[in-house]
């Protein structure tokens, strides 16, 4: 009995030692003390939350806070002593009911109170609210529950993204800012070929009436020079590189580099379309091509003048030939008369009768002139070479009149010496340096659109005048070009001296002439050109040179 | 007195015609060359007192004549008549005694000027 007594005792003494023992460890998960340690706030993870980085809230079912950690005392304003022990939803209220969409998340919440539901996944919201300081700020809001032993909790993390949102906001307006300030049109469309992005450029493609289309060739009715670019790309799915020629609703001559670049995102696939306006590009290599013809024209004038000197080197000095040859002055001429019985005498009275000297002279005078011709068109070809050199501006008027008589298309096209040219000109002006060919261009060029504005073939003035002054101050000398022609129509004239700028038919101006002299005078000559005009009237051109020395 | 002879130097065989005729007609005799490979050959025998030179020629052009036919024959004197009407006379050219007044430019109005300035010379 003893045995198996001692044997019972042990057992019972080892029994109660592991009871114990159980009892012990099973202490901290005892459900009623856990209340007690979440009021007094000590339990285990209690660290890790309240250093979190993001704002976490929790709160149990009643919706009564028992969390609230730093990150969140930071975001919101509100602190922890203040709120904890307090309904989620009077908080929840300040801080978010700004708009609609805080009240849908609150109703959200009230619904999982409610229900007691806890949600599956996390679910996130980016909303606004307001501090209690009442600053707005950006925030990601995740509401989370879980259920724990007999309790469900609730919580919510808050994550402050408003400097984020600040950075994103401010490179989306940097990037349009920097698409905005390209001059190339960039419209982006979807696969339905609808319009997803577009900078400023592409806006004067579209149809103003109706902002809120968004199918591209109804969005943008001008587009359809690019349709056959477009199309290609669709076919090839290939970036498609075009050039077009458009004439636009003002008449005007437009020119389109197109690219088109697919999109092949399989998320959002569709299409990169890029037009760039080449026409000043265009016109400028025209320009090249023609500065380069005219390069080689006075090239070409100035090696055919040497040629055409020869032949009236020998028209000259056969005049000079013949009227000695038949004077009584030379003996041999005598001679030769004699030898055939002819009176020496008789050889020059017939010349005079027949008007043969006046023939001889008309040969040699046209000669002349044709050197002349020569001469001038020579130093008028000439490149300049921007030497300047001090000169008579009356001089300088006088032989750009005189270039003007001998401009062989001008005297084609019209009787210049029908218009009557007067001239006011000041006494003893001082002299200025200048480039003459370069001036003298000028000075040509004002006379010849004057000649041109009263010669014109539709209207022709009837008593056409041109008026040139040459006036001086201490400082500078002015020519005035008058003429009393038509006039330049108010919205021409301030786009006169603009390069291309032309009034005249397809192929008789260059619209150059007045914005090389706009350049010779104001860049080369730092003088000033500007022009008066009055419809009906007249135009009057003014071209002021600074005086030599002053 | 000899008589002095002239050589004129032109491709153009127009030119070379009509001045031979004028200046003998004024007197002078007168030789003429289409190139200065030939004006060489001719000023070779003497007796040559002045030549009128054109610049642009077939082969050695008419500065190169002048440079050439001064080492060979000092004594003789150059006008120049060319149709290059920008021509201006080289420093080269200065130095062997020629200057501004014996360039003429085709075509010379009057070919009295020019005799006149070889009358000067010779």
């Amino acid at each position: 009995m003893t045995a198996l007594n001692i044997i019972f005792v042990l057992v019972l003494v080892l029994q109660t030692l592991i009871l114990i023992v159980l009892l012990k460890k099973k202490k901290p998960f005892i459900t009623n003390d856990r209340k007690n340690d979440f009021n007094k706030n000590d339990y285990s993870l209690r660290p890790i939350v309240e250093n979190n980085i993001d704002g976490i809230i929790l709160y149990n079912k009643n919706g009564v806070i028992f969390e609230w950690n730093k990150a969140i005392e930071k975001i919101t304003g509100f602190n922890r002593d203040e709120v904890i022990g307090t309904n989620i939803f009077h908080i929840l209220k300040q801080l978010l009911k700004i708009n609609q969409a805080g009240e849908f998340i609150i109703d959200d919440l009230a619904l999982d109170l409610i229900n007691e539901s806890p949600k599956k996944d996390p679910s996130m919201f980016e909303i606004l609210i307001k501090d209690k300081k009442g600053e707005t700020k950006n925030i990601e809001l995740f509401i989370i529950s879980g259920k724990s032993d007999d309790e469900t909790i609730f919580g919510n993390i808050i994550r402050d993204i408003t400097e984020k949102k600040k950075e994103i906001k401010e490179t989306y307006f940097y990037l349009q800012y920097i698409i905005d300030s390209i001059k190339t049109t960039i419209i982006t469309v979807d696969k339905d070929f609808n319009v997803t992005h577009e900078n400023k450029a592409a806006t004067r493609f579209r149809n103003e009436n109706d902002p809120e289309i968004s199918y591209l060739f109804t969005k943008y009715p001008k587009l359809g020079f690019i349709k056959e670019s477009f199309d290609k790309c669709t076919d090839s799915n290939q970036i498609i590189n075009d050039s077009r020629m458009v004439i636009n609703e003002t008449g005007e001559t437009v020119y389109y580099a197109i690219s088109v670049f697919p999109l092949s995102d399989e998320i959002r696939p569709g299409k990169v379309i890029m037009i760039d306006d080449i026409t000043e590009r265009i016109k400028m290599e025209e320009v090249m091509i023609q500065s380069e013809k005219m390069i080689s024209v006075a090239g070409l004038a100035a090696g055919m003048a040497h040629e055409i000197n020869n032949p009236l080197g020998t028209i000259s000095q056969g005049c000079q030939n013949l009227i000695r040859r038949t004077s009584l002055s030379l003996p041999k001429n005598i001679e030769a008369a004699n030898k055939i019985g002819i009176l020496p005498e008789n050889i020059s009275k017939y010349f005079e009768i027949r008007e043969i000297f006046e023939i001889i002279n008309s040969i040699q005078q046209a000669s002349q002139k044709a050197s002349e011709i020569i001469k001038n068109m020579l130093q008028f070809s000439r490149r300049s070479e921007s030497k300047k050199v001090l000169y008579n501006p009356e001089k300088l008027l006088n032989e750009s009149l005189d270039l003007l008589y001998n401009d062989y298309s001008l005297k084609k096209n019209y009787d210049i010496r029908s218009i009557k040219i007067i001239k006011e000109i000041a006494h003893a002006v001082p002299d200025i340096k200048v480039t003459v060919t370069e001036i003298q261009q000028v000075i040509f060029n004002i006379i010849q659109n004057a000649v041109h504005a009263l010669k014109d073939e539709e209207n022709p003035s009837k008593n056409p005048v041109i008026t040139l002054r040459l006036n001086y101050t201490i400082s500078e000398i002015t020519y005035e070009i008058e003429d009393n022609g038509p006039g330049i129509l108010e919205i021409h004239k301030n786009r006169i001296f603009e390069p291309f700028f032309s009034t005249k038919e397809v192929g008789k101006g260059t619209g150059l002439g007045l914005s090389v002299a706009f350049m010779i005078i104001k860049n080369n000559h730092k003088g000033n050109i500007s022009v008066e005009s009055f419809p009906g009237k007249g135009t009057k051109f003014i071209i002021k040179l600074p005086v030599y020395g002053f | 007195m000899t008589k002095k002879k002239l050589l004129i130097l032109d491709d153009d065989e127009t030119i070379r015609f009509n001045m031979k005729l004028y200046l003998e007609d004024e007197g002078f005799e007168c030789a003429d060359a289409g190139d200065s490979e030939a004006a060489f050959l001719i000023t070779r025998k003497g007796g040559f007192a002045l030549s009128i030179v054109d610049l642009r020629l077939p082969g050695i052009n008419g500065e190169d004549y002048i440079k050439k036919s001064y080492v060979l024959n000092p004594e003789m004197k150059y006008l120049i008549h060319t149709g290059n009407t920008q021509y201006i006379l080289p420093k080269e050219l200065s130095k062997l005694g020629i200057n501004r007044e014996d360039v003429f430019y085709k075509p010379v109005e009057s070919f009295d000027i020019i005799v006149k300035k070889i009358k000067q010379y010779i």
